[in-house]
């Protein structure tokens, strides 16, 4: 949030204000990553410390890891689990959120069981499930739809349990079927709540994805890092750290991209009530 | 579209209509009929039940006794041929809609596309808002906003109107325009009317007949035949003698109303 | 009073429901009774444990580290998140560094945390606080950030100076947010502090049930994880009360400056 634009022709202009507005956009973008990276790179080479390689001998580790087998070996199908296991959660989340929201004495009855499981820290649950039903690719989806679908769900009832009174009437005098009504009225109303559900089970997912594979594995990204930090490859176990922070960005710029399509409305709305 | 040729007969009727919660009583015996057509406006003073009464009608509220009936046929339930146009306008619309979007709505089982599109674009029109057809509710002014509704009202083509103070929450020179917005309907699209109001003066303005109701225990006050010219407009109707001869006495019975409700042994403040 | 007493009595019983078919799926074998111990014997080793100082011993050391990250993240947080909040240029530049690092997993950093500190409790404790940090850092960030900048120039234009505006001013509009990221950290902390254990080996819950599982307990690795959910449970709870206390005053004495 930057100071009215008053107040900004009252200070004094400084060197920055005289560039261009783009060029002063990408500076404030990648000005600290890069002071950062130059920091890095000056450090490994005054100071080399086995445990912090060179910015670019990790880079070299990374080409060399994950472009090509491994990408296949490990890689794709950590993720694939991931996006899978995230996908059921949601779907599953979603499906039962609207029937429990909808039937009061159903969600009385079964909220606090819920709550409790919620409550429960999912890496937990990694050891618990591999108890039953092993460590094979269903235990591993299973592993994160079970930590996963808690805050879609009852975020789901919280939002189908909001719509408004208002709306409901309205769609009931004007004669909606049951398929109208969510479709129309509970899915779109409840939906921030929904996409802030699903924004809480992306992380967790990550976290199960990950334990899932350092505990009882043999593939995987989690089982590659660990495996490179106990044989003493430390660049190749930094490339893996920084292929892991990759895949978390890249799903919370994917879930922004989607919240942005979801829920545009939403937000044209709230700067319309904050004016 | 009702068939404003054939004889008029009662379309709504109301009788003996009761609604309790618990030991309070809010309305205790209305009764009335409207005939195809007309227009009809409820008023009463503040805690009348007039809320209730509308939404009893609108098959939202279950009664605790009495009849309601449209064509005949009892309301247990929000009767197909019948349309609301709620007072709050900004939470009945749906913020991720369009306009257009929020007018087609109740019609997309009932209609085929291409005769939707007419039709929306014929309502828009009837109400002035061709512009913003593409548009989002809260990018639209509150009179706007009313407007979509009534709009969208129209566009489900009802034999019964009913108009819960819709202009409640709108500033005064909105609501003038939008009180003709409403006669404009009315005689277009050959709508009966329900319009439910505090505001004296519209009532008189807008009605064909004017109820009157006490406090609760609600029973009809008065129902009084307005006999202005069918042909009304703010400025001059409004400087009838007739008129302020009119809104005087609905105005003496509101005030009979509330003064009965105080001097009653009773007396409680209503739940809504 | 039927009404209120309807909820509490639904919830109990549907607790019962779920005991019921887990005893009964166990019992009659619809799951693999060995595995997935019924609910009779999972309350028995919920009962020995707590008979057993060891297992105090174990929540004790669990509270501890995520006592000591909540607290160090706690710290960072405030402090780091009240600078760069409240100096514009500040918040531009390190904007894309925020945007870069808070999407990184914390588990990723386990391997690099064990090969700096071993498995020590000091491993544990880098990805503890780095999780929590920014769960606490994004809140005060906004929450500074949500100063009405009416009510500031207001007091500006009054003379007020800028400690005293900091807290008659910045400090009650941060407080929810800051209670927010409290509460946030404290779930985060939790989580990362049993992965510590899990992973790492980190005395407490987590390496508790992991042994369990090892000798075969079942019922004991059970009854662990109702600890942890019960823990975290009574953890929210005490937050959510420190949250009311705390914002229950501010928001009065809020009322009276904010202009």
């Amino acid at each position: 949030m930057s100071a009215p634009a008053v107040t900004r022709r009252l200070l004094p202009t400084s060197a920055s204000r005289r560039l261009p507005r783009w060029l002063d956009g990408l500076l404030e973008a990648i000005g600290l990553p890069l002071v950062l990276l130059a920091l890095w790179a000056l450090s490994a080479l005054v100071a080399p410390n086995r445990r912090f390689p060179a910015p670019w001998t990790i880079a070299e580790a990374f080409v060399k890891t994950w472009v090509g087998d491994a990408f296949f070996v490990d890689v794709a199908p950590s993720v694939s689990r991931l996006l899978i296991g995230l996908a059921l959660a949601a779907v599953i989340g979603i499906a039962l959120g609207l029937l429990v929201g909808s039937v009061r004495w159903l969600r009385q009855l079964v909220e606090p069981v819920f709550e409790f499981f919620r409550a429960v820290p999912p890496p937990m649950l990694v050891p618990l499930l591999a108890l039953t039903l092993g460590i094979g690719d269903t235990a591993k989806i299973v592993v994160i739809i079970a930590g996963t679908v808690w805050p879609v769900l009852l975020n789901t009832v919280e939002g189908v349990r909001s719509v408004d009174e208002v709306q409901r009437e309205t769609a009931t005098s004007y004669q909606l079927s049951t398929l109208q009504r969510v479709r129309f009225i509970i899915l779109p109303s409840a939906a921030p709540q929904i996409m802030a559900g699903i924004r809480q089970s992306l992380s967790i997912g990550i976290i199960l994805m990950v334990i899932s594979e350092m505990t009882n594995a043999s593939s995987g990204l989690g089982y590659r890092i660990t495996f490179f930090q106990q044989n003493f490859q430390i660049p190749e176990m930094w490339s893996g750290i920084i292929l892991l922070g990759i895949i978390g960005i890249a799903l919370a710029v994917l879930f922004q991209l989607a919240e942005r399509f979801v829920l545009g409305w939403y937000r044209g709305l709230k700067e319309t009530e904050r004016a | 579209m009702p068939d404003q040729t054939s004889s008029p007969t009662a379309l709504l009727r109301v009788e003996g209509l009761r609604k309790s919660y618990g030991d309070f009583v809010t309305l205790q015996n209305i009764s009335f009929t409207a005939k195809q057509g007309e227009l009809i406006c409820i008023v009463g003073p503040s805690g009348a039940g007039k809320t209730t009464l509308l939404k009893c009608i609108a098959g939202l509220l279950a009664p605790s006794g009495g009849i309601i009936e449209l064509d005949g046929e009892p309301v247990t339930a929000p009767p197909k041929k019948m349309a609301v146009v709620f007072q709050e306008y900004g939470r009945s619309l749906m913020p991720w809609m369009t306009v257009r979007r929020n007018v087609e709505l109740p019609l997309l089982r009932t209609t085929p596309k291409a005769e939707r599109r007419q039709l929306v674009d014929k309502v828009l029109d009837a109400v002035g808002l061709s512009a913003a057809a593409d548009k989002y509710p809260w990018q639209l002014s509150g009179g706007m906003q009313q407007r979509v509704a009534i709009a969208r009202a129209v566009a489900y083509s009802p034999e019964v109107l009913i108009m819960d103070e819709p202009f409640a929450a709108v500033d005064a020179q909105t609501r003038a325009d939008l009180e003709d917005l409403v006669r404009y309907i009315w005689t277009k699209f050959g709508v009966t009317v329900i319009f439910v109001t505090h505001d004296i003066d519209e009532s008189v303005y807008l009605g064909q007949r004017v109820i009157v109701l006490s406090m609760p225990p609600t029973v009809v006050q008065e129902d009084l035949t307005i006999d202005l010219p069918a042909e009304r407009d703010q400025l001059t109707t409004r400087a009838l003698p007739r008129f302020t001869e009119l809104r005087t006495h609905v105005y003496a019975q509101i005030q009979r109303a509330k003064r009965d409700n105080e001097r009653r042994p009773d007396h409680e403040a209503p739940a809504a | 009073m039927r009404r209120r007493l309807q909820p509490v009595l639904l919830g109990l019983l549907g607790i019962l429901v779920f005991l019921a078919v887990w005893q009964l799926a166990s019992t009659v074998g619809w799951v693999n009774g060995r595995y997935v111990p019924p609910p009779t014997e999972v309350f028995a080793a919920l009962g020995r444990l707590v008979l057993d100082l060891h297992y105090w011993r174990t929540i004790g050391n669990t509270l501890i580290t995520w006592a000591i990250g909540l607290g160090i993240a706690g710290v960072l947080a405030l402090v780091l998140g009240t600078v760069i909040g409240m100096i514009p240029v500040l918040r531009r530049y390190t904007r894309s560094t925020v945007e870069f690092l808070r999407p990184i997993p914390s588990v990723a950093i386990i391997p690099l945390a064990i090969l700096l500190f071993g498995l020590d409790r000091e491993s544990s404790l880098v990805i503890v606080v780095f999780a929590t940090f920014w769960q606490i850092f994004i809140q005060v960030l906004y929450g500074v950030a949500d100063v009405d900048p009416v009510a500031r120039d207001t007091q500006r234009s009054f003379g007020l100076s800028a400690p005293s505006r900091f807290r008659h001013l910045v400090l009650p509009t941060a407080l929810p947010y800051i209670m927010t990221g409290l509460r946030l950290g404290a779930t985060v902390a939790l989580i990362l502090t049993v992965t510590g254990e899990l992973i790492i080996g980190v005395d407490g819950i987590g390496r508790l049930l992991v042994q369990r599982g090892t000798a075969a307990d079942y019922a004991g690795v059970y009854a662990l994880v109702v600890t942890a959910g019960v823990l975290a449970l009574i953890i929210n709870l005490l937050v959510r009360v420190i949250e009311r206390r705390v914002l229950g005053w501010h928001q009065s004495v809020r009322a009276e400056v904010v202009l």
